[in-house]
C-alpha cells in the first residue's frame, strides 16, 4: 500500500475515533449532566472536523507528488 | 557487489527491498498485537467483573492527540524529502521525535500514578471494625468487585510507597497502614488506619491486581516498547543516518518511508488501545 493511502487510512481511523469519542462523551453528558463531558464531546467533534479538513488538504497536496 | 532493488522496485513485487521487509515485519506485528487483543476480548468476556474508567481520560486523550499529531508530522517530513526540502524534513522529524518522547513521559507518569495507588481487600473483622469506627464509610468502602465477596478500600498510602503488597508488609513487620481512601466523584477522605491483620489482600494497581491491569500493562508496555523502537530508528535517521541524503537521496527517502510506515502502525495500535482502556 503506498504511504499516502496508508496515511489517509490512518487519519480516517482517527477521524472515526473522534466521532466515536464525541458520541460517547455526549451520551455520558446526557446521562450524568456533567458539563466536562459536554466540553470533551465538543472538543472531539472539533478535532474530527480538523482531521476531515486535513485529509482533504493532504489528498490534494499528494496529487502532485509521486 | 551492489545490492539490487534498494531504490527501484522489484518487477515481481512492485516493491523495493526495504518496503517489502517492513510490510513483512508489520504482518508479524499484527499477529503479536492481534493475540493480545484476542486475550483482552477473552478475559473481558469471561470475567464476572471488569473494572471500567480506571485510567485518566485526560492523559489518554492527550497521548492520543500527540500520536495523531506525530503521524501527521512524520508524513510532512517525508513529503518535504520528496520535494527536496531537507531542512523542513529535519524540523518535522525532530518534532515527531519530540511527540514520541512526550508520549512516553505521559505514559511514565500514568504508570507511576498506578504504582502508588492501592486496593486493600479487608477481612470480615476489618470490615466490621471500619464500619463501627467510621460513620461515613459508605463514601469509600467499595462493594465486591475484582475479588468476589470481599469489600475493599482504594486510595494512596502514607508516604506514597511503590508496589507494596500484603506479603511485603508482613515481611517488614509493619503492624498498621494509613490509607487515604478514594471518594466517589474524586478526591480523598480522611485517612483511615488499617491493621495489617485485617487485610485480606493488598496490591497496587500493578499487573498482579487483576486480569484488567495484567492485560493493560501487557498491551501498553509492548506498545511503549514499539514507541521506543521508533524513537531509536527515527533518531538515527535524523542524526548520523542523514548523511546518506548527500550521496543517495532516493535511498534515504525510501528509508524514511519505511520508518513512516512503521510509525503509522504504532499509532494505529494506540487508536485501538485507547478506547478499550480509557473509555469502556
Amino acid at each position: 500500500m503506498p504511504l499516502k493511502f496508508l496515511h489517509i487510512f490512518f487519519i480516517t481511523a482517527a477521524f472515526l475515533l473522534t466521532l466515536g469519542l464525541a458520541a460517547w462523551a455526549f451520551h455520558i453528558y446526557l446521562k450524568t449532566g456533567e458539563t466536562s463531558f459536554a466540553v470533551y464531546g465538543g472538543g472531539s467533534a472539533v478535532s474530527g472536523i480538523v482531521l476531515f479538513g486535513y485529509v482533504i488538504y493532504f489528498w490534494r497536496k499528494m496529487k502532485g507528488i509521486q | 557487489m551492489e545490492i539490487p532493488y534498494t531504490v527501484t522496485p522489484r518487477r515481481e513485487t512492485g516493491l523495493y527491498n526495504g518496503k517489502l521487509g517492513i510490510w513483512m515485519f508489520l504482518a508479524s506485528e499484527v499477529m503479536l498485537f492481534g493475540a493480545l487483543f484476542s486475550s483482552y476480548a477473552a478475559l473481558r468476556t469471561g470475567a464476572d467483573f471488569w473494572p471500567t474508567r480506571m485510567m485518566s481520560l485526560a492523559m489518554g486523550t492527550m497521548n492520543t492527540a500527540i500520536l495523531i499529531s506525530s503521524s501527521i508530522l512524520v508524513v510532512m517530513g517525508w513529503t518535504a524529502l520528496k520535494l527536496k526540502q531537507f531542512e523542513k524534513f529535519k524540523l518535522y522529524q525532530g518534532l515527531t521525535l519530540l511527540c514520541a518522547i512526550v508520549f512516553l513521559c505521559i505514559k511514565g507518569i500514568e504508570y507511576r500514578q498506578k504504582f502508588i495507588h492501592y486496593e486493600v481487600w479487608l477481612t470480615d473483622q476489618g470490615v466490621s471494625r471500619l464500619m463501627e469506627q467510621h460513620p461515613h464509610h459508605e463514601q469509600w468502602l467499595k462493594s465486591p468487585g475484582v475479588f468476589p465477596g470481599r469489600l475493599s478500600v482504594t486510595g494512596h498510602l502514607e508516604g506514597n510507597p511503590w508496589l507494596l503488597t500484603h506479603k511485603k508488609l508482613k515481611a517488614k513487620g509493619v503492624q498498621e497502614i494509613t490509607l487515604y481512601p478514594d471518594v466517589a466523584g474524586g478526591g480523598h477522605a480522611e485517612p483511615v488506619k488499617i491493621s495489617v491483620n485485617e487485610i485480606f489482600r493488598m496490591t497496587a494497581y500493578a499487573p498482579a491486581h487483576s486480569s484488567y491491569f495484567a492485560i493493560y500493562y501487557a498491551l501498553t508496555g509492548l506498545h511503549a516498547l514499539h514507541v521506543i523502537g521508533g524513537i531509536i530508528v527515527m533518531s538515527y535517521l535524523w542524526g548520523p543516518g542523514r548523511r546518506m541524503w548527500l550521496t543517495e537521496p532516493e535511498r534515504f527517502t525510501n528509508r524514511i518511508e519505511c520508518s513512516v510506515v512503521y510509525w503509522h502502525f504504532v499509532d494505529f495500535v494506540w487508536l485501538i488501545v485507547f478506547p478499550l482502556f480509557y473509555l469502556f
